[in-house]
């Protein structure tokens, strides 16, 4: 019989084989497996593992955060109750106390757990008679072993885990809600009756028996475990963990009940269990009797009633309680405040030790309910000194009578088992701190609970050494709590985090400082609008303006052969060093000429070599050769030659030799250089060169009497000059150039590299003064030059300034429309 | 094939090089210099013929401009038989360069003279800025410098002012000039030789 297994829907047993209820086809054994590995639970006496749960507090369920919220109300309330009530003694927290911090909070009436007031104070539930073997076991998910494994655990450790959670209502709200809306109705009516209760009697067992005088005559005493047995809450919404601890109480109850028949505890329910020790094996159902025996005691004999006598009056103080009162006072506050630290496990435990056989009455004594359960923890510590002085306790006349009431039992089914513990179980099979912590399976634990186990695993040890702090909690979930986080080492932090913002913190410095780097960059980015001006259009007009007058001024000192303008005076070195050769190079001397000007400045260059020709053939009578790095160079030979000097009647072959076009560029002219006979050897009639008589005698360039470069360009001026350099020796070298390239080789004569220079125009007018005005074309030009000269210098300055003074209207102009 | 140019090229270099540096090369300075003189009279030919084959073409597909291209192919080919025939002397080849190129390109020069003036007096409308004006101060200054007056040269500007500018400044400029133009071939002579610079297309 002890091996059957009830069915957890129809409470009907079935053999421990079976895997569903025969019954009602339920099944009784769970499919899951244990867990293991990281999922395992916590074993007993293993390190809690510390949690920051204010980090969990924004995700809290709104009703968590509303319970919090009337916590804290009630914290208010509690505080302004004390300070209007300072005659309330408050029982002193002890120092190896594991829920020593809880204590300021547990002597609060409004701050007992909904789910104890639920028990004590639900009223008008008929009480179901359990008559069911201790043995027989309800089953929710687990196997039997589990049942015998946690039976072997202290039944009140799970103390432990629930300790610091029992003054929070949200707390309450996280174990069911439907456990707590069973209590709600009830707690408005808590404050009337904690008004109407004794003092010394606990507020549960007060408020029990203040509601069992406001229920008319007849109605069944309620008891919380009825409660929850006629709820429509179906049983599968109790919490695991809760029935475990219940079958768990039950097996500690069987268990310890023996033990308690053969010990006396110095209070006033242990003395009724000494009275049970004297004859356990008078009752069918030991567990059952000797589990309330001490409240039977209470309760005046009323068997056959549906009412005990003694709920029925106002006083609801037994005379065997008031007569333990008596004789050791401090014990029984010790008592009472120990109870109750211990209330909200205890009221969790309660309905499945219901379920399982017993009906109880709590005791209500004081007001601070959750502090009688600390001194049996307590009283422990001194049990050998209290036994002795308990064991003189008398039984009660009443006991007898209330054991042989079915409904009588009903009624104390609701007695926590906690409590039925701690009575029943010999001083020395008292619970410890440590037992506390074992009882709850981790595995059935909430998160929530397992976050305060956590927690209380630290303060128990650190709480002795601050047992003064009553600091209240004001964030995470223990906020409204009240010395449960010690403020020692190590638990200085437990605030929230810092919060840091998110927002970068700027100087005024530094804000300028981007801004200024920010402009940079823009101005890095941003286009830079180009200075653009309107399109200046060809003016044709003002081109044949120019083309006109210039025409004009030019062509009409041409035609009419005017000197009005006088020649340039003074000879500068350049023109005297070309006049010096001219004069100085020896009779019928050969003369290398370099014909190397483009056709279109024949007009010019004519004009300024004529002069120095002029006057060499006038002087000297040189026989000349020519040659030229232009394609067109011979034929301006012939044309110069039947030109200007065509006075001089010089004919080819005799006084001159015209060897054409020398090709190559500068390879050629330093071929010629070095080697004039190879790199030239034939005039322009295919006849041997060198063998003409303006060559006769000549091998090399050394060999002539000057060498006369007549060019336009001064790249051309430059290679004569460089190429020629070496193989010419001291010869003299002239270069008559036009007014353009003068200026660039005008270097040349001030290195001394060439003998003279002849720039352009006004070189040949300076030579032909020293030449007594021949052949006269520098002066038939010079008019029509200086004119032109006068005329350009003229528009140029005219016109610029005109021109200046009409970009500065349109720029003013598109400054002012821009 | 690159290997081969880019060894005759450096070897070339080198020799006509060395030749200014030892006598005993000259011969072979020369003997190079009198090949590249062919080459570029061979290159002239080469130019004309490309220059006679490309309008004949535009001739031949009647682009626009062809009457263009048949009169320089008509004009090129008589100046060149004339020149071959009657050789560079004779008069007919004066009457052909003194009516026909000579006056063609001086007025073209003519042209110049004229646009030259013309953007002259409009430049300070475009640019009027201190460069501007500096230029256009210095081109009226030389002008007038080198013009002269019924009674004689300008005083101060023609006597002075012109002098120093030409043979001051302008030397100066030209001398500056001159000698980056010779660092410039020296440099490219070196490259050459040296094979960085391989304009002969061996990259």
């Amino acid at each position: 019989m002890s091996d059957m297994i009830k069915c957890p829907s129809c409470a009907e047993n079935n053999l421990p084989d079976q895997e569903f209820c025969q019954y009602c086809q339920t099944r009784l054994q769970p499919l899951t497996d244990p867990l293991d590995g990281a999922d395992a639970p916590i074993k007993p006496g293993q390190a809690p593992t510390k949690i920051n749960t204010a980090e969990l507090e924004p995700i809290l369920p709104q009703w968590l955060r509303d319970a919090r919220d009337s916590a804290r109300k009630d914290d208010q309330q509690a505080a302004q109750q004390n300070l209007q009530q300072p005659s309330q003694p408050k029982p002193a927290s002890s120092a190896k106390d594991p829920l020593a911090g809880l204590q300021s909070q547990a002597g609060d009436e409004e701050d007992m757990p909904d789910r104890l007031a639920s028990i004590t104070g639900v009223t008008s539930k008929p009480i179901k008679s359990r008559t069911e073997s201790f043995a027989v076991r309800w089953v929710e998910l687990g196997g039997k072993d589990d049942f015998a494994k946690d039976e072997s655990d202290g039944s009140s450790s799970d103390l432990a885990g629930l300790k610091s959670s029992e003054p929070q209502p949200d707390e309450n709200n996280e174990v069911r809600d439907w456990f707590r809306n069973l209590g709600n109705p009830e707690q408005a009516q808590q404050p009337e009756q904690s008004d109407s209760t004794d003092s010394d009697l606990p507020d549960w067992l007060t408020q029990m028996a203040t509601k069992e005088n406001l229920q008319p005559e007849g109605t069944p005493p309620d008891d919380s475990a009825d409660v929850l047995d006629n709820s429509p809450v179906p049983s599968s919404d109790v919490p695991d963990w809760l029935r475990v601890l219940g079958s768990q109480n039950e097996k500690s109850k069987s268990a310890d009940s023996a033990d308690h028949s053969e010990s006396s505890v110095g209070e006033p329910p242990a003395g009724i269990m000494s009275e049970e020790a004297e004859s356990p094996s008078d009752s069918p159902k030991p567990d059952q009797d000797k589990s309330f025996e001490w409240l039977k005691s209470t309760v005046p004999a009323t068997s056959g009633e549906e009412i005990p006598d003694w709920l029925s009056n106002d006083a609801a103080v037994p005379p065997t309680f008031t007569a333990a009162e008596d004789e050791s006072a401090e014990l029984k506050d010790a008592q009472s405040n120990g109870i109750s630290d211990r209330s909200e496990t205890v009221a969790l435990q309660s309905p499945i030790h219901t379920e399982s056989e017993e009906k109880s009455i709590e005791p209500a004594q004081d007001a601070d309910t959750l502090g009688w359960l600390n001194t049996f923890q307590a009283v422990s510590a001194y049990q050998p000194e209290n036994s002795l002085a308990q064991a003189d306790f008398t039984p009660l006349d009443f006991a007898e009578d209330f054991q042989a009431s079915d409904n009588m039992d009903g009624l104390f089914t609701d007695i926590p088992d906690e409590l039925m513990s701690a009575l029943e179980a010999p001083p020395s099979s008292l619970p410890t701190a440590d037992a506390y912590s074992e009882t709850i399976a981790p595995d059935d634990q909430t998160s929530w609970v397992e976050a305060m186990r956590s927690v209380d695993s630290g303060i128990s040890k650190l709480s002795s050494n601050f047992p003064a702090d009553q600091t209240v909690e004001s964030s995470g979930v223990l906020a409204g709590l009240s010395g449960v986080l010690p403020s020692g080492p190590g638990f200085a932090q437990m605030s929230r985090p810092k919060a840091y913002s998110t927002k970068l913190q700027v100087s005024d410095e530094q804000q300028a400082q981007a801004a200024l780097l920010e402009q940079i960059l823009a101005a890095e980015t941003a286009p830079v609008p180009i200075a653009s001006f309107s399109v200046l259009r060809t003016s044709h007009s003002l081109r044949w303006f120019l083309a006109f007058i210039v025409f004009v001024m030019i062509t009409i000192p041409l035609f009419m052969r005017t000197q009005m303008f006088s020649l340039p005076v003074g000879v500068p070195m350049d023109v005297n060093g070309a006049l010096q050769v001219a004069q100085t190079i020896p009779e019928s001397a050969p003369v290398l000429v370099a014909f190397d000007y483009e056709p279109a400045r024949v007009g010019e260059m004519e004009a300024a070599a004529a002069p120095m020709f002029d006057q060499m053939i006038l002087l000297r009578h040189p026989h000349l050769t020519f040659i030229s790095t232009n394609e067109t160079g011979a034929i301006l030979v012939e044309r110069f030659i039947s030109g200007p000097l065509a006075v001089h009647n010089y004919q080819s072959g005799i006084q001159y030799l015209n060897l054409g076009y020398l090709p190559g560029g500068q390879m050629g002219i330093r071929a010629f250089a070095q080697n004039p006979r190879v790199t030239a050897p034939f005039d322009m009639s295919f006849s041997s060169a060198w063998d003409s008589i303006p060559l006769a005698g000549i091998s090399s360039l050394s060999q002539f009497a000057a060498l006369i470069v007549i060019t336009d360009d001064a790249e051309a001026a430059r290679t004569w000059i460089e190429q020629t350099e070496s193989a010419r020796g001291a010869v003299p070298f002239v270069v008559i150039s036009s007014a353009q390239s003068a200026p660039m080789i005008q270097p040349y004569y001030e290195s001394q590299q060439i003998s003279g220079l002849v720039p352009g125009l006004y070189g040949g007018a300076l030579f032909e003064q020293y030449n007594a005005g021949r052949p006269g074309s520098a002066r038939s030009y010079w008019d029509a030059y200086s004119l032109g000269m006068l005329l350009a210098m003229a528009l140029v300055l005219g016109g610029g300034l005109w021109n200046l003074a009409l970009g500065l209207r349109e720029r003013v102009a598109a400054w002012e429309t821009q | 094939m690159r290997v081969l140019t880019t060894v005759i090229a450096i070897a070339a270099g080198a020799l006509i090089l060395a030749g200014y540096f030892f006598p005993a090369l000259a011969d072979v300075q020369t003997l190079l210099l009198n090949w590249a003189i062919i080459l570029a009279g061979v290159v002239v030919l080469v130019g004309i013929s490309n220059l006679i084959s490309v309008h004949t073409d535009k001739i031949s597909r009647r682009e626009k401009g062809s009457a263009y291209s048949a009169l320089l192919v008509i004009g090129l080919v008589a100046t060149l038989s004339f020149g071959m025939i009657l050789r560079p002397h004779h008069s007919t080849m004066k009457i052909v360069m003194n009516g026909i190129i000579i006056p063609a390109e001086a007025s073209l020069m003519g042209v110049l003279t004229i646009s030259l003036l013309y953007a002259a007096i409009r430049l300070l409308r475009r640019r009027a800025d201190l460069m501007g004006i500096i230029f256009l101060s210095t081109a009226a200054l030389l002008l007038l410098g080198s013009a002269t007056l019924p009674l004689g040269d300008i005083p101060l500007i023609g006597t002075l002012l012109r002098p120093w500018v030409t043979q001051i400044l302008a030397l100066g400029g030209a001398r500056g000039i001159l000698i980056g133009v010779a660092l410039g071939t020296l440099m490219t002579g070196l490259r050459v030789l040296f094979g960085a610079d391989r304009p002969y297309g061996g990259n």
